[in-house]
């Protein structure tokens, strides 16, 4: 298949910020300690390169260095927090409450827990993704121990109202996870501010490598005890045992020190790209919507649904541009995405999803390229879809009985 | 966001491009006759349209809402319809359709769609031929 030309989808993963690889390069070969060897220069030149990068990710997320255990990605800092936390509480009660949206990572580990005997409400969503702080508080019980609810859809950018849900965990002493993996980096976040307790990323989603995330554990007010899910050599305070990959911790620190540095900046340019992606595609294309916030979104995000055609099509149709779509062909019985259905949004729409994510690579003529061969190339597809037709006589026909 | 599985064949993305026997024939014409296969809330929708004259598909023309395996599925299935007899056309296996298209098992159904589609046209050809004979 032809390499696509432009890569469009930054939700999935992005490249490798080129200043990121450089500070990870020497961890390869120099210095390629151990950072939990006490005994040589090689271990502490390694713990120094990696308690530099735990200060860099405490920095951007407004948390102490010490609150932060290094994992292999935002999947096991999510199995992590909620296995964890709930290991420790199961004598408080056995409730959990999180949100119909969230990502497979916190989904999963969910349904996990109620085959164990956990009770989860997974709570709905409005047509625009979000979730009420008020319905949180409603489902609270005596027996609630964790609340999970992630800060950005990683679908259709979503963001929820994080303070508030962290004020009413406060007020109910309920613990609150939040899955950082597609905010942190890009919105502002603050520990502290939005009363998370813990909070999960990963490096592969903000221009660092692939394969090191993280996970925030609050030391204080309250100080959060987790159980840990590996067992071994009692890295990392004991929450998660492992040699650490310090290569992929010096590119996560730096990762995140270039975020802070450009958030503001970035976001500005991206999400004046994004709208101007959304109207050129608006102003040539009918029967296009919107699935997500139209203002509580994340800057690069923006997932349309285009009537009467389907989304792997599209996706072929324009192979040069690496995006992705709600839809799944890959067995007679197709479920298209969850979040979408949970928004309301039909299978029918659903299945005509395309997700574009803007990164920091992309420049104004990528995205004029792009806005082109999505208007071509949905034009081209309705004109051999059987839908579009049907709609189009309908709509003939309503107009005919108009005039008669 | 779900997974779209494995790569597309040469076939699948050339039939794509060419989109060959895509259109619409008149369904008022008594010649034609038409299938359908699939449903929308499904994500594949297929409908074949085949033009009979003395028990000989002179024209097949597919529309497709669908991923692009099912649109070359359709594609191929109006392509070697063409010229056939319907008896002929009958057995257009749906093994033969994806073998030509090279589809991956998780991607049969979509030839088993278009095979579906085109048997929905022929029976009602037949059905219009014994109404009329
Ligand atoms: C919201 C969300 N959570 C978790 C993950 C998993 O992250 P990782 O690939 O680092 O395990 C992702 C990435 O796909 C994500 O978008």
């Amino acid at each position: 298949m032809k390499k696509p030309r432009i890569y469009m989808d930054h939700h999935s993963t992005t490249p490798m910020d080129p200043a990121v690889l450089q500070t990870m390069l020497p961890y390869f070969t120099e210095e390629f300690g151990n950072a939990a060897s006490r005994s040589h220069a090689y271990g502490w030149r390694a713990e120094e390169a990696v308690e530099k990068a735990r200060e860099s990710l405490a920095g951007l997320i407004h948390a102490r260095p010490k609150e932060l255990v290094f994992t292999s990605g935002a999947t096991e800092s999510d199995n992590l927090a909620l296995f964890g936390a709930v290991a420790n509480l199961s004598e408080r009660g056995r409730h959990i409450v999180t949100c119909m949206t969230e990502h497979p990572a916190v989904l999963d580990c969910c349904r996990r827990l109620e085959k164990s005997g956990y009770e989860v409400t997974y709570l709905p969503v409005d047509s625009t993704g979000r979730l009420s702080p008020e319905d949180v508080r409603a489902v609270l019980r005596n027996d609630t121990i964790l609340i999970s609810l992630m800060a950005a859809n990683n679908e259709v950018g979503t963001l929820h109202s994080l303070s508030e849900v962290g004020k009413i965990a406060k007020e109910a002493g309920v613990l609150f996870h939040c899955d950082g993996s597609q905010a942190v980096g890009k919105v502002p976040m603050d520990v502290e501010a939005m009363g998370i307790d813990l909070l999960a990323f990963t490096a592969h989603k903000i221009y660092g490598p692939k394969g090191v995330g993280a996970l925030y554990v609050r030391k204080r007010n309250p100080r959060v005890r987790l159980a840990p899910i590996l067992f071994g050599g009692g890295h990392e305070g004991g929450m998660r045992s492992g040699t650490l990959n310090v290569p992929g911790i010096v590119g996560f620190g730096e990762a995140c020190e270039i975020a802070g540095r450009v958030m503001p900046e970035e976001s500005a340019r991206l999400s004046s790209l994004r709208d101007r992606l959304h109207r050129r595609i608006l102003s040539e294309l009918k029967e296009v919507r919107l699935n997500g916030h139209p203002e509580f979104r994340l800057p690069h995000n923006l997932n349309l649904s285009f009537a009467y055609v389907e989304g792997e099509s599209l996706m072929m149709a324009m192979e040069d541009v690496a995006v992705s779509s709600g839809s799944a062909c890959t067995s007679a019985t197709q479920e298209p995405s969850h979040v979408l259905k949970a928004m309301g949004v039909s299978d029918a729409m659903a299945h005509t999803s395309l997700r574009f994510g803007l990164g920091r690579f992309n420049t104004l003529e990528e995205v004029d390229y792009v806005a082109g061969r999505v208007v071509e190339s949905v034009k081209r597809l309705r004109e051999i879809s059987p839908l579009y037709e049907m709609a189009r006589e309908q709509r003939q026909g309503a107009h005919a009985g108009h005039l008669r | 966001m779900p997974v779209i599985f494995g790569e597309l064949s040469a076939q699948v993305l050339s039939r794509c491009a060419a989109l060959h026997r895509a259109g619409t024939l008149d369904p008022v014409d008594p010649e034609v006759s038409t299938g359908v296969a699939g449903s929308v809330a499904g994500g594949e929708f297929l409908r074949i349209q085949l033009r009979v004259r003395r028990g000989r598909i002179q024209e097949a023309r597919f529309k497709a809402f669908g991923c692009s395996s099912s649109i070359a599925s359709a594609s191929l299935a109006c392509e070697w319809a063409e010229g056939k007899t319907l008896q002929e056309a009958e057995s257009i296996q749906e093994a033969e359709l994806s073998a030509a298209l090279e589809l991956p098992p998780e991607k049969r159904h979509c030839s088993a769609l278009a095979k579906a589609a085109l048997h929905g046209a022929l029976s009602a050809s037949q059905g219009k031929h014994l109404r009329s004979g």
